[in-house]
């Protein structure tokens, strides 16, 4: 039996073409990214793994922002980061016996008044769940506070997901009553432990208030449900107020385009909004490897794992402060946040206007709080205040203002692009809402400013539209109708 | 689907017959046999009575408003033969119903589903694979109208089915996974995208009952092996959350459908093959085109004639298809169709080709232009061949024998659906299976003959899809070391040793306490392609931009990337500048070149071991007119081995040397160059078919000008194997010697060409007595006079007694006494590396090799 199975790894290794150098077929799917094929027919497979593998290729991009740091952003010599190193299994590790049998884990307390960058991380509690609810965009949040939030990260095995994928340590934070801060590091030490681990984690997911994550909604939580599912347990996230720190603080910096925070990914926020610099990091996609070395033997950059874990789930904690000052613009002491407030204020607006809370759109400060903003900005800003006063009543006062963002739109040297749809916008809400006052010589006068800026810049095919009825409504009330008979 | 089967059906017909006064069909066979010009192209008629079905009863257990959904689409009672596959799969049987095309299959599997999905209050559920998107999708439609038809009645819950494929929005994904009750898919998102998230297709999994698997003909070879192990994927995972479902599988009539089906699915099934469908009159004819150069054998293009018969078998008052074997030939012939549009009396917008590749929206106005009967005349590749719903058409033009049975009669099975007569016109082509087809009409007519490849079990395929399988799952060994507990990989032979060796070896599983993880930053599926090989492929790129140009097999490659190559892609030329061996790339440069190259290979087959063998000897046959002996020399005694075949496996070895620069148009040899390349190495199983020398002598393949003729045999048989063998020509490679170096005489090799091979050797061996009788059949009746395309090459290449002696060693070694079976190791075997399969059984019993099914 034993020299007919030597014979089998011999013919499997000639057949699957390994270690003979040319083309090896095990190694390829490893490391190397899979040719496209194109030129091919084009079967279901094909467009099917070629989407996938641009979808996984944009959500590794992202995801290890996480991992890689320094971004590009800074200037001067890239240092190559180093890790820590460690001889012998992870230190501090805890094993106690839960109702599934043994957990691994490693339990850090930290003082409120501890630093993370800049910041105390006892700051969160000065959040305002109004301005985290407004910029999630999720009146849930407005129940949020830190005393019941649980800062979640985790660390996979791979991007794609799929059931194979593993989760392998979970980093849980949360503020103890007494103020400290308690920062849970959940370890699976090998596959056949994962029923103990996941009934661990699942329970304290289940007693979090609102759980706080960085693009945890589209990620962690999916990876952590396939492993959920597969061991039959229900899911925890159902019905919890989930904070995902990524799409309200990429709209506090910049929105869509390039910000200038580039990338929105966690370590390049964290480095400028809260301080953090990261030295001596392992990079996050370095992490699935640890964790198999690791498993055969090789402990040596686990400690990295820890860290980079231990990191992220502090970082969350700085952000979420971060984000809950976003309606007042000052920190605790009364430091100014860092950032520009003139974009803060505009996602601000922009998001209570997507809530439909126009009022407290108002309530915000308006562009002439900025005398030296961009004026593309600030000619938003009062677009977007424009649209919000004719909304909640004050028509004479909106239709001013949408006429001051056109003429001062006019008066501008080569105006941009976003310029140039404000302006547009402006006169067309203009026009609409003099018309809906039987003005219809204003609205006339304000249609032809739009149709002025339109052959300006093209507009989106809303915008032609909206003109286009515009145009026909006018036109109906406007031009004397036919005789009856002609 | 359903619509065509019951009275409506004949209703319809009746309609048409009296609205047509004439019957169409009927005056179309009249001129054909009447007209001289057409008289002497057709050489054989072939007619097949109209038939009437054999009805039974709904079965007992089905629910009555299931019967009145029935009813309300023309279905007042089932044929004999869907009653019994009903009752068998709602008996809990896996059921196979391989009847011709047409013969209402789809009602097998969709009542059972449908009736469990009643029973069950819309707990059972049901997943459907579809060879093809188009089909699924197809079907989607017919089966919604099912479902709606239920729901009118009362108080039914809703049922959903819904298609999954690459387009299915991801929105509605997640409804789909948790709330259809029938998903219908295709292998590749079987493979790629449900089964590694299976978690997230929990609700699906848990009720399973059925898979229903179509057209399972076409699933063969490397495609079908995979296949078979992503079904068994499928079953593990349904196991695990605790649903045993039962397969549903519809097939064309294919040779012993019930061990393909077995292979397929890893037990037995029930297998339900009685017609019970009613049929109208059925003609077909068989068209060889006429002989333009007798010595040469040279006949006239089968496109061209195509074209001439057309203006008789077209026509307003009726439909035609025409399917062709290639993308390009269904451009060329609709153009010349339109063209002639007139003198058919047909507007050329009456005239459609349709292919893969065009615009699904295209496609699906010319379906329904067949279904409405607005498109007169249709040109198709195979993309029409499956069940695709376009209703009954009149006349089948096949361009060509489309290389298997089930394909002929899934081609002949677009015409004549609605019970009136049809006509099928088989039209044959310069080549060797098309004229032995010519020649023995009643093959096509007679049971099925070729055998189906299918080896789920090969190493490099298995070993593949294992490792899907250990992502998904994790694998448990049992207490004595083998995976007897899995629910579907526990009777496959090393799997257990497979799997030990992807933890040891190639570090993508890990084993702990008898269990394997999967443990690499991965996902498999991405990277693993049903059809093989795909990995390996080299890509051609214009170089600086790196456009991708086209791809090529491994193999291929060595011929077609070399630098200095000449590429041709639709008309343009490109020059290979480098190749990138290592990256499987090639980087290429537009040229303006008035020539192309050929390179020229040697190719080395060293075998490794022998597994099988059958022989017999020079008394029981002795060659009958030997070739004279050299002066001097004694004539050989009839004593030891006259001729042996063999199948073993065989380690590949192809070097390209050097490559001919050849001038368009003239051929003239203009240039050469050398060609650096490593060589290509493949292992893989093999058919090997030796002469002693003795008779060798005799049969004059021992000399120069024999040596030419036993590689001609060999392409012949090559170009012969779809007869029998489910394959295309170019799924096998040939080497032939008239010294080998293995066996020390002339041996002819054919082997698999995929690494490890997917049992084609195995079915050469089994049909090749037959498959040699057919090579001096056509031969035989070839009129060239020394040699053509249509049977064993040009003259150019054979020389001029290149006929002459293939039809001496096929006379030979087609009749005679059957060879019988023997143990490999009874003839000597000279080199060390050779493990014969003595050494490896236990107690010199000889075992069959580890890659194939017992």
């Amino acid at each position: 039996m034993a020299g007919r199975q030597k014979n089998l790894a011999g013919r499997l290794k000639r057949l699957r073409r390994e270690g003979t150098g040319a083309g090896p077929a095990g190694a390829r799917v490893i490391g190397s990214e899979p040719i496209e094929t194109a030129g091919v027919e084009p079967t279901s497979a094909n467009t099917q793994s070629s989407a996938r593998k641009f979808a996984l290729g944009r959500l590794r991009e992202r995801l290890q922002g996480r991992g890689q740091a320094y971004g590009e952003s800074s200037s001067g010599p890239r240092t190559q980061p180093t890790c820590p190193t460690q001889l012998g299994p992870p230190k501090d590790l805890v094993s106690w016996e839960a109702t599934h049998g043994t957990c691994q884990g490693r339990e850090a307390l930290l003082s409120g008044t501890d630093m993370h960058g800049d910041w105390r991380l006892q700051e969160a509690h000065l959040a305002d769940p109004q301005a985290l609810a407004i910029m999630a965009q999720d009146p849930r949040l407005l129940a949020a506070s830190s005393g019941d939030a649980l800062f979640l990260d985790t660390e996979t095995t791979g991007l794609a997901g799929g059931t194979g994928t593993w989760v392998f340590m979970v980093g849980l934070g949360r503020f103890r009553p007494d103020g400290t801060f308690e920062l849970w590091q959940g370890f699976l030490p090998g596959p056949e432990a994962e029923k103990p681990f996941l009934h661990e984690v699942a329970r304290r997911i289940g007693e979090a208030g609102t759980l706080v994550s960085f693009f945890g909604k589209s990620y962690d939580q999916h990876r952590l449900l396939d492993r959920f599912r597969l061991h039959g347990l229900p899911s925890p996230f159902e019905n919890r107020r989930h904070l995902d720190l990524y799409h309200p603080l990429k709209r506090l910096c910049g929105g869509q385009g390039p910000g200038p925070y580039g990338d929105h990914k966690l370590q390049t926020l964290e480095r400028h909004l809260c301080g953090h610099q990261r030295v001596d990091d392992l990079p996050g996609s370095a992490a699935p490897e640890a964790w198999f070395d690791f498993l055969r033997g090789d402990p040596h950059r686990l400690e990295g794992v820890f860290h980079h874990n231990f990191l992220d789930v502090l970082s969350l904690v700085t952000l979420y402060g971060y984000l809950g000052q976003a309606l007042t613009g000052r920190r605790g002491d009364g430091r100014p946040l860092s950032g520009s407030e003139l974009l803060r204020t505009l996602a601000l607006v922009k998001s209570s206007c997507k809530g439909r809370d126009f009022s407290g759109a108002l309530r915000l400060r308006g562009a002439k709080d900025f005398p030296e903003g961009p004026l593309e900005q600030v000619l938003l800003l009062d677009r977007l205040r424009g649209e919000c006063l004719l909304r909640t009543g004050a028509t004479a006062e909106g239709e001013e203002l949408l006429e001051s963002v056109h003429l001062r739109a006019q008066g501008a040297e080569e105006p941009g692009e976003r310029v140039k749809r404000s302006a547009l916008e402006s006169a067309q809400l203009l026009a609409r809402s003099a018309a809906g006052r039987q003005e219809l010589v204003r609205a006339a006068e304000a249609h032809q400013w739009a149709g002025t800026w339109l052959s300006r810049w093209p507009g989106l095919v809303s915008h032609q539209h909206a003109q286009e009825r515009m145009g026909i409504r006018l036109d109906r009330s406007l031009l004397p109708r036919p005789a009856p008979g002609a | 689907m359903i619509a065509g089967n019951g009275p409506e059906a004949s209703l319809k017909a009746a309609l048409g017959k009296t609205k047509r006064g004439t019957k169409p069909v009927e005056r179309i066979v009249a001129e054909l046999k009447r007209e001289a010009r057409w008289r002497e192209r057709i050489v054989h008629w072939h007619e097949t009575p109209e038939r009437h079905g054999r009805q039974k009863d709904f079965p007992a257990r089905m629910a009555p408003e299931l019967i009145e959904v029935l009813r309300q689409r023309g279905v007042e009672s089932l044929r004999a033969h869907q009653a019994t596959a009903i009752e068998a799969a709602l008996d809990g049987q896996d059921v196979l119903v391989a009847t011709p095309t047409a013969s209402g299959k789809t009602v097998c599997y969709t009542v059972p589903v449908l009736q469990r999905l009643l029973e069950t209050n819309g707990q059972a559920r049901a997943l459907f694979l579809y060879p093809t998107k188009a089909l699924a999708q197809d079907q989607t439609v017919g089966l919604t109208a099912m479902i709606e038809g239920l729901g009118r009645q009362q108080g039914n819950q809703a049922f959903h089915a819904f298609t999954y494929d690459g387009d299915t929005p991801p929105s509605v994904r997640r409804t789909l996974r948790d709330r259809g009750h029938m998903v219908l898919t295709n292998p590749w998102m079987l493979h790629q995208g449900i089964l590694p998230n299976h978690s997230k297709w929990a609700e699906l999994f848990k009720g399973l009952e059925y898979i229903i698997v179509d057209e399972v003909h076409s699933l063969s070879g490397v495609f079908g092996s995979s296949v078979a192990n992503v079904l068994r994927r499928l079953v593990r995972i349904a196991a695990h959350y605790g649903a045993h479902p039962r397969f549903l599988a519809s097939s064309a009539t294919v040779r012993e459908p019930a061990a393909h089906a077995e292979r397929l699915f890893g037990r037995k099934v029930t297998v339900v093959d009685e017609d019970a469908s009613p049929a109208g009159k059925r003609y077909f004819a068989v068209y060889n085109p006429p002989l333009l150069n007798p010595v040469a054998g040279l006949r006239a293009s089968a496109l061209e004639e195509a074209r001439k018969v057309a203006k008789v078998i077209c026509g307003s008052d009726h439909q035609t298809i025409f399917f062709c074997g290639r993308r390009t030939a269904v451009e060329v012939l609709t153009r010349y169709l339109k063209e002639g549009a007139k003198d058919m009396g047909l507007k050329p917008s009456e005239i459609r080709g349709y292919r893969g590749g065009y615009l699904p929206n295209m496609r699906r106005e010319i379906e329904a232009g067949l279904k409405d009967g607005s498109v007169k005349v249709v040109i198709s590749t195979n993309a029409l061949e499956l069940g695709i719903d376009i209703g009954a058409l009149d006349v089948a033009v096949l361009v060509g024998y489309p290389g298997s049975q089930a394909s002929f009669w899934q081609r002949a099975g677009r015409v004549g659906r609605r019970g009136g007569p049809s006509l099928v016109l088989q039209l044959a082509r310069s080549e060797p299976t098309d004229q032995y087809l010519a020649a023995h009409p009643e093959y096509l007519f007679a049971a099925p003959r070729e055998r189906l490849g299918l080896d789920p079990d090969n190493l490099v395929l298995l070993s593949e899809q294992l490792k899907c399988a250990a992502f998904e799952l994790p694998f448990q060994r049992a207490e004595d070391g083998t995976l007897a507990g899995d629910p579907a990989f526990g009777q496959v032979p090393d799997a257990a040793e497979v799997l030990s060796y992807l933890a040891e070896e190639s570090g993508f599983l890990m084993e702990r306490e008898r269990t394997f993880f999967w443990m690499a930053d991965a996902y498999p599926a991405q990277d693993v392609s049903l059809a093989g090989g795909d990995l390996d492929n080299v890509l051609i790129l214009e170089q600086g931009s790196e456009r991708a140009l086209g791809e090529t097999d491994r193999e291929s490659s060595l011929v077609t990337c070399h630098e200095g190559a000449i590429y041709q892609v639709q008309g343009v030329t490109w020059r290979i500048e480098t190749f990138d061996h290592k990256n499987r790339r090639a980087y290429a440069k537009q040229v303006e070149s008035d020539y192309y190259t050929e390179a020229q290979t040697d190719t080395d087959v060293r075998v490794l071991r022998l597994e099988e063998c059958s022989r017999r000897d020079r008394a029981d046959y002795p060659v009958a007119q030997p070739m004279p002996l050299p002066e001097g020399a004694d004539a050989f005694d009839q004593v030891g081995e006259d001729t042996s075949v063999w199948r073993g496996e065989v380690h590949v070895t192809t070097v390209a040397t050097l490559y001919k620069k050849i001038r368009f148009y003239t051929k003239e040899n203009v240039g050469a160059g050398e060609i650096h390349l490593p060589p290509e190495e493949l292992d893989t199983e093999a058919f090997m078919l030796t002469l002693s020398s003795e008779t060798a002598a005799e049969l004059g393949a021992s000399s120069a000008d024999g040596g030419t003729a036993w590689h001609a045999l060999g392409e012949l048989m090559r170009s012969t194997a779809p007869l029998f063998v489910r394959c295309q020509p170019s799924d096998l490679g040939l080497s032939t010697q008239v010294r080998s170096t293995h066996f020390g005489r002339p041996t002819l090799v054919l082997y698999d060409r995929v690494q490890g091979g997917v049992g084609l050797s195995d079915l050469l061996l089994a049909a090749q007595r037959e498959l040699l009788a057919a090579c001096l059949d056509v031969v035989q009746r070839c009129a060239c006079e020394r040699g053509c395309p249509a049977c064993v090459g040009p003259v150019e290449e054979v020389g001029a007694e290149g006929k002459a002696g293939v039809l001496r060693l096929l006379e030979h070694l087609s009749k005679g006494p059957a060879l019988e079976p023997c143990e490999p190791a009874e003839l000597d075997a000279p080199e060390d590396e050779v493990i014969s399969a003595k050494d490896l059984g236990p107690e010199g019993h000889v075992t069959r090799g580890a890659l194939l099914p017992e």
